[in-house]
């Protein structure tokens, strides 16, 4: 049979997303379930360990974890505590309270040290530059430097 | 159950996982078309919600494991796209299942699936043939793979032969 192209694609948007009330909600269930899933497969953890360290029963997360619960803050929290890792942020807030911490976006101005004002550009996930305001350049690696959860913003660490 | 098929690619490239399908030979449709022409699959209140998800799967997530219910005891890649078991009182209401192969976080390949009525997809013979299906569809997968005659790309493209007649399938040993 040749396949029909135009088919396919007149099909295709047939089946494309429509804008529903849930859209929303499911993106952000999603996005949550989606948040957990990479902090702990940062931390190398299975979801039992997770679970029992947040308090909750294995069967709880799995559904969390499955983009299909509706899971309330204070279970949210729990597994942000267990984690160490934000799973949902107030952007106003979140950024002012990573600045406080001496955490950093890419580009942004900070100062390191009285009239010393550095500019940090990420290349890429490997590598930061860092050049003063007179544009003298230097490089650290990634030891020398963590990454924030919200994968935005870094620190030195030296 | 044997049969020949091509996998096409549903859609066009995503940002966050490549989409497929399978079409039998003896069919006019692919297995996703026929999955999202079902009048039953349409009128369930998780229709909408699963292209929701899949939208999000393509475009922003990927295709997470913990997105996908696993389907059968085997270590296969046959899984289901699913909206969740909703329960009202006493009662499990009857879920919406898409079956696919779920080859890596960036590829997804659709078949067909329906409404689960029962408590065993065994139970059901629509579905029992739809799972069936794409179980097939994964080991015929996994022998070309095996034979690098079907490689994924590092985005999730499928990369080579991707037309297996009744002639390869049987090479294969099926």
């Amino acid at each position: 049979m040749d396949f029909n192209k135009e088919l396919n694609d007149q099909i295709w948007e047939e089946f494309s997303a429509p804008s529903t009330t849930d859209t929303y909600f499911i993106g952000k269930q999603m996005d949550i379930a989606a948040q957990i899933d990479t902090c702990l497969k940062e931390k190398g953890w299975t979801q039992k360990h997770l679970a029992e360290l947040a308090g909750l029963k294995p069967s709880q997360l799995s559904k969390i974890l499955s983009g299909n619960a509706n899971p309330t803050l204070r279970t949210i929290t729990n597994i942000e505590e267990a984690l160490e890792c934000d799973v949902i942020v107030c952007p106003e807030f979140y950024e002012e309270s990573l600045v406080d911490n001496g955490w950093f976006r890419p580009g942004q101005r900070i100062s390191l040290a009285a009239n010393n004002y550095r500019k940090y550009t990420i290349t890429d996930e490997e590598q930061i530059h860092v050049g003063n305001t007179w544009g003298t350049p230097m490089s650290i690696n990634s030891q020398q430097y963590e990454k924030a959860s919200s994968a935005s913003h870094y620190k030195l660490t030296v | 159950m044997n049969f020949p098929f091509r996998i096409i690619r549903l859609g066009y490239i995503n940002k966050r996982c490549q989409l497929y399908t399978i079409v039998k030979e003896t069919s006019e449709l692919t297995e996703a078309s026929k999955f999202i022409r079902n009048p039953k699959n349409a009128k369930s209140d998780d229709f909408d919600s699963l292209k929701t998800r899949l939208e999000n799967i393509k475009t922003r997530h990927g295709a997470r494991k913990s997105f996908f219910k696993p389907e059968g005891k085997d270590d296969g890649l046959v899984f289901a796209l699913h909206a969740g078991k909703k329960v009202q009182g006493y009662l499990t209401l009857n879920d919406l299942r898409w079956y696919c192969i779920r080859l890596s976080e960036r590829c997804v390949i659709l078949g067909n699936g329906g409404i689960k009525h029962v408590g065993k997809t065994q139970e059901d013979v629509f579905l029992k043939e739809k799972e069936g299906d794409m179980r097939f569809v994964d080991r015929v997968i996994e022998m070309a793979q095996k034979n690098e005659e079907l490689i994924e790309d590092s985005f999730g493209n499928l990369q080579g032969d991707l037309n297996f007649s009744a002639e390869r399938i049987e090479n294969y040993g099926f």
